[in-house]
């Protein structure tokens, strides 16, 4: 099992530079320019052939994670400014990775009680003791600079009229204020992919014509068609969008449209968003993920990102009980009646006090 | 027999007088004291914003013998005093931390500085796991610098003399 590990980590490490070099440097907007390699390069050696299934399309299957992740930045820190993804590698990524780890468990302090006061998460979310096996500094993998492109003049001018609509309100004035994530009905898509604190499991399906994509958290299911047809009619929207997939030799590509706007993936305009996902099995347990967002009305070019997804056996979907009890959403309103309650007796007494804040995001979210 | 033993005592005297001069040739009794944390003066640098997980003394007070160091902070539940004696004999000792945890240390001088090896460790689905942090104290006049490393990151936290 851990040599098993100690191949597979040193198998993405190989993989992040080969999908890093893979990348096409872009500069513009035609839609040749944007594209970025479908098929991500494989280590050095013969190439490594993914099954078949009995009806001829690759064989995706399996219970995959990619819980290795939930300390990769999204974008590349400032301290790596002017490097890029294929720089960062070998003894200095291990490094990089190490320190991460360290950071995590020196803030997950809350075992039993801690006598600072410094509590973090508690410590059977357990995804957060394998950081050292991730495989990446950073998640976006174009544009070079891995920075997500500048919003637009019109995105810009639609989250300002978002935050004016929202002016006045308290952060948990009604359950509408809490996030989606918050009240347990969906991180969307591709947010139900990104790795978080736990529930960082995947399983995928496949009958002919079908692959189906089971998320742990939140325990949504995706039913992708493979058949090459069309979206559904624009007027149907839905929380994780309509996804139509297809195969490109060995690639899954899965696009999806017809988002809703309180689900949308940061912000972006859900009548023009399009997700694209590639899913290449490139190793016995490794799937290369990477997804491409392109929304005129938000972004200034197409981006994307990408990390891996490793089949872990161990890694089984299990059952998601997203609030304890049931009683997460009803304590956060009563909490938020009692902070208030509690700023109107300060004020008889001639003290002027806030509500205190709480925040939107529920953990881990981006 | 007599003299045996009278050389053999003298012998084991004579090292202990060296052992103790070589200690304190390398200590630095000016890490004595009362310690005073200042907070506009302490910085960050490297990668990250800080040094998680320690939380800051506002006071230190500081004892040096020949064989250990003693330090007291006020890093406890609601500013209880911690007492952490760091030996200099080479030798681990337990240190206190986070509850549930393992938390020790090992320290040494290197010249006029103490460096101290805090690692803290607790037991996760694959075994024991820690983290290691360094901190090394350092004197200037009136001013003691403690540089708390992390990885790539080390935090400077300053402490100035209190007037006693």
């Amino acid at each position: 099992m851990h040599s098993r590990i100690l191949i597979s980590a040193g198998g993405l490490m190989l993989t992040a530079v080969a999908l890093a070099s893979a990348v096409v440097p872009l500069s513009g907007q035609s839609a040749s320019e944007r594209r970025v390699s479908a098929q991500p390069a494989q280590p050095d050696g013969p190439r490594w052939a993914a099954p078949r299934l009995p009806w001829g399309d690759p064989d995706l299957q399996g219970d995959y994670t990619n819980k290795y992740e939930q300390g990769t930045p999204f974008e590349r820190p400032d301290e790596f400014s002017g490097r890029t993804l294929e720089d960062v590698k070998g003894d200095e990524l291990a490094q990089i990775l190490q320190e991460r780890q360290d950071r995590v468990l020196l803030q997950t302090v809350l075992a039993g009680g801690d006598p600072a006061g410094n509590l973090g998460g508690p410590l059977h979310w357990q995804d957060q003791f394998d950081i050292t096996k991730g495989s990446r500094p950073w998640f976006v993998i174009d544009p070079p600079d891995g920075k997500i492109p500048a919003l637009t003049p019109a995105a810009r001018q639609r989250l300002a009229a978002r935050q004016q609509a929202r002016r006045g309100r308290g952060q948990a004035d009604s359950w509408d204020d809490r996030s989606l994530y918050d009240r347990c009905i969906t991180r969307g898509m591709p947010g139900s992919m990104m790795p978080v604190i736990y529930g960082n499991s995947y399983r995928i399906l496949q009958a002919p014509g079908v692959v189906v994509i089971q998320y742990e958290m939140v325990h949504e299911t995706r039913v992708i068609p493979v058949d090459g047809g069309a979206h559904a009619n624009a007027a149907i929207r839905q929380h994780m969008g309509d996804a139509r997939g297809h195969w490109e030799g060995d690639t899954l590509v899965v696009e999806t449209t017809n988002f809703r706007a309180e689900s949308v993936y940061r912000d972006a305009d859900p009548a023009t968003l399009k997700v694209t996902e590639r899913y290449t099995r490139i190793s016995p347990d490794r799937i290369d993920w990477r997804v491409t967002l392109e929304d005129p009305n938000t972004w200034v070019r197409p981006w994307t990102f990408g990390m891996p997804l490793v089949r872990n056996d161990a890694e089984a979907i299990v059952e998601y009980a997203c609030h304890e009890g049931n009683r997460a959403m009803a304590n956060i309103l009563s909490a938020a009646r009692a902070d208030e309650r509690r700023v109107e007796e300060l004020a008889r007494q001639g003290i002027k006090a806030t509500v205190s804040d709480i925040p939107t995001a529920a953990e881990g979210e981006r | 027999m007599r003299a045996t033993v009278f050389r053999f005592v003298a012998t084991a005297a004579l090292c202990a007088a060296v052992c103790v001069s070589a200690v304190f040739a390398q200590g630095n009794s000016a890490l004595a004291g009362v310690w005073t944390f200042d907070r506009q003066a302490s910085a960050v640098g490297g990668r990250g914003s800080n040094v998680p997980g320690f939380p800051q003394a506002s006071e230190l007070t500081i004892k040096v013998t020949a064989t250990e160091v003693t330090v007291d902070g006020d890093t406890g539940s609601a500013g209880a005093i911690q007492t952490s004696v760091y030996k200099l004999d080479g030798s681990t000792t337990n240190v206190p931390g986070p509850l549930g945890w393992e938390t020790t240390a090992k320290a040494a001088w290197q010249g006029e500085n103490l460096a101290v090896t805090i690692r803290r460790t607790i037991t996760g689905p694959n075994g024991p796991i820690g983290a290691n942090v360094t901190d090394v104290y350092k004197v200037t006049g009136s001013v003691l610098t403690i540089e708390r490393t992390l990885g790539a990151t080390t935090q400077k936290l300053i402490y100035n003399r209190k007037a006693s």
